[in-house]
């Protein structure tokens, strides 16, 4: 068992880690606390969101900031997944991670902690430091009858999506927070996908796995649509209905399931490929 | 201790196996020396020791364990310094406190006592330094961990004259019975006094396996241009000094051994040097 971990040798591990990256993490932390702060009050001002009537009890603004947050959202993630193997990438720290006597589980766990768990955090931290940061300083220029305040966790939850009326799945009340989901699936799934990238390859890692997305993406699409057409027929449109004789309730659970086992999947395969890494990439 | 069985290993690029059905048993204790040229698959040996490669065939093991699984147990006792080094840039002070944690044996004192010998301050950023100096901080922080398998590729490049010569005083003053140092060279002037066992590795295979008192208890290296001597040589090279021999030792006498020579007739003529040391 203390071959595989041991909870001392994983503090000094991260303690090692971090104090060799202080610097990188300093300015990563600077960037994540500080980009959600800077866009969201900027743009407040310079597109002048409140110069103009807005929906009785909603902000102008938080549309605008739900979609920015979640767009850097996904952008941050891809970028520390692809980090989370960034010590393999030079020949020199290569050698230090794999000879470094603690095991491969307590390394992982030490990026991840880092790169996945304490950069959700902050993250989520930071988005709402900037709404309230977005508040406080639009109160000091907007209009006085400008209804100007922090995003509700609803708002936040359901991505603003407003009850239209629109149910085409047939999901009730649960489609609203469908895309807040969907949302939270694609930034773990991306960020898994970019971990792998990350340590199947240590130059340009974020580049090269985002190209890779980019001819997965257009292959599935077209499997997905040239399927459609063989079992289903040409009429159906991109997206057919499904009769599926489920709760909303259980399709939110199965689809965030998929989502959730997809990027564990994702992660043990990057962890399995750590395990297997050497100091030259062999295969 | 260090057992390497029938290894084989080939890079995927050069397709020709860089090490062959390699074989070698190293014991606990003693400075061994890694001769070979350019190519010859030194530091690809090292790498495959220290489980950074896995070879294709064969296996190497550390007191009965893979290497190359790098479990925590094996690698506490295997420090490796590469030919080039990267460190960190933090304080040394910082570097040591963070790295010494996962060798149970390091010594303060002795990473103080070999700074001293290199004349270093233990007050310096290591990215405030030369390539020469940080390869100084890694030679002294490895042999400071005290670990049972020390690895060293190329320790002298990259060192200054003074360096060369406190690298051969700590490497003399730190070994124990315990302690087994691996130097890989091509530089053997650089560490020639300080070797107890010589390998000398070409082609891929082992040319010769033995320890420095037997090469000195069988050969005897000298220059002489007498034709009574030169005839009884082994193997000769002229020379600008005149012609550098080597000659049975008959009469069991003390000399100095001139790796370079030896490293020349290993790969010249292994049978005759198997033969003579047999």
């Amino acid at each position: 068992m203390d071959n595989i971990f041991n909870s001392t040798r994983f503090v000094n591990y991260l303690v090692k880690y971090t104090t060799e990256n202080k610097r990188t993490l300093l300015i990563n932390l600077a960037l994540i606390i500080g980009l959600p702060i800077v866009l969201v009050t900027v743009l407040s001002y310079l597109i002048g969101k409140y110069d103009y009537d807005s929906t009785p009890g909603i902000d102008n603004m938080w549309v605008e900031e739900i979609t920015m947050f979640s767009i850097i959202f996904v952008i941050w993630a891809a970028t520390f997944g692809s980090r989370v193997f960034s010590s393999m990438s030079a020949k020199g720290n290569r050698i230090d991670t794999l000879t470094n006597p603690a095991s491969y589980l307590e390394k992982f766990a030490t990026y991840m902690l880092i790169y996945v768990v304490i950069f959700y955090i902050v993250y989520i931290g930071a988005t709402f430091l900037a709404d309230i940061m977005r508040v406080w300083i639009a109160r000091m220029y907007a209009p006085k009858d400008a209804y100007i305040a922090p995003i509700p966790l609803e708002y936040v939850l359901t991505l603003g999506n407003v009850d239209n009326g629109y149910d085409r799945m047939g999901l009730g009340a649960w489609r609203n927070y469908l895309p807040g989901l969907l949302l939270v699936n694609s930034i773990l799934n991306t960020q898994a996908f970019f971990t792998l990238g990350g340590i199947v390859w240590s130059k340009n890692a974020a580049l090269k796995t985002f190209g890779c997305a980019l001819a997965l993406n257009f292959i599935m699409s077209m499997a997905w649509i040239w399927g459609m057409n063989i079992f289903i027929g040409s009429d159906h449109g991109i997206m057919p209905r499904f009769d599926f004789d489920i709760s909303t309730q259980q399709f939110a659970w199965i689809f965030g399931s998929i989502g959730i086992l997809t990027t564990i999947l994702t992660y043990w395969l990057a962890y399995a490929r750590f395990r297997e890494s050497e100091i030259i990439d062999r295969w | 201790m260090l057992n390497i069985d029938h290894c084989t290993f080939s890079y995927k690029r050069s397709g020709k196996p860089t090490i062959d059905d390699f074989s070698l048993s190293i014991n606990e204790g003693g400075v061994y020396g890694l001769l070979g040229s350019n190519g010859a698959g030194k530091t690809t040996l090292l790498y495959l020791i220290c489980g950074l490669l896995t070879p294709a065939d064969g296996s190497i093991t550390l007191d009965g364990v893979s290497t190359r699984r790098r479990l925590p147990q094996t690698m506490k006792d295997i420090f490796i310094v590469a030919e080039e080094t990267q460190l960190p840039a933090i304080t040394l002070k910082d570097y040591v406190r963070i790295n010494s944690t996962f060798y149970p044996n390091f010594s303060q004192e002795d990473m103080t006592s070999h700074l001293n010998l290199f004349d270093m301050d233990a007050d310096i950023r290591l990215d405030k330094i030369s390539m020469g100096q940080k390869k100084k901080v890694a030679l002294a922080f490895a042999m400071a961990c005290n670990t049972k398998l020390l690895l060293m590729d190329e320790p002298t490049n990259g060192l200054d004259i003074p360096g060369k010569s406190s690298f051969r005083k700590f490497v003399a003053s730190s070994m124990t019975d315990e302690k087994t140092f691996i130097i890989s060279t091509h530089q053997v002037r650089d560490v020639g006094q300080i070797l107890d066992h010589v390998v000398i590795v070409n082609n891929r295979r082992v040319l010769l396996d033995k320890t420095v008192s037997e090469i000195q208890e069988k050969l005897r290296f000298l220059q002489s241009e007498d034709p009574a001597i030169i005839r009884k040589a082994l193997y000769s090279v002229s020379t600008l000094g005149g012609n550098s021999l080597v000659i049975p030792n008959d009469n069991g006498a003390d000399s100095e051994i001139n790796y370079e020579l030896l490293f020349e007739y290993a790969v010249a003529d292994p049978e005759s040097l198997r033969n003579a040391l047999s």
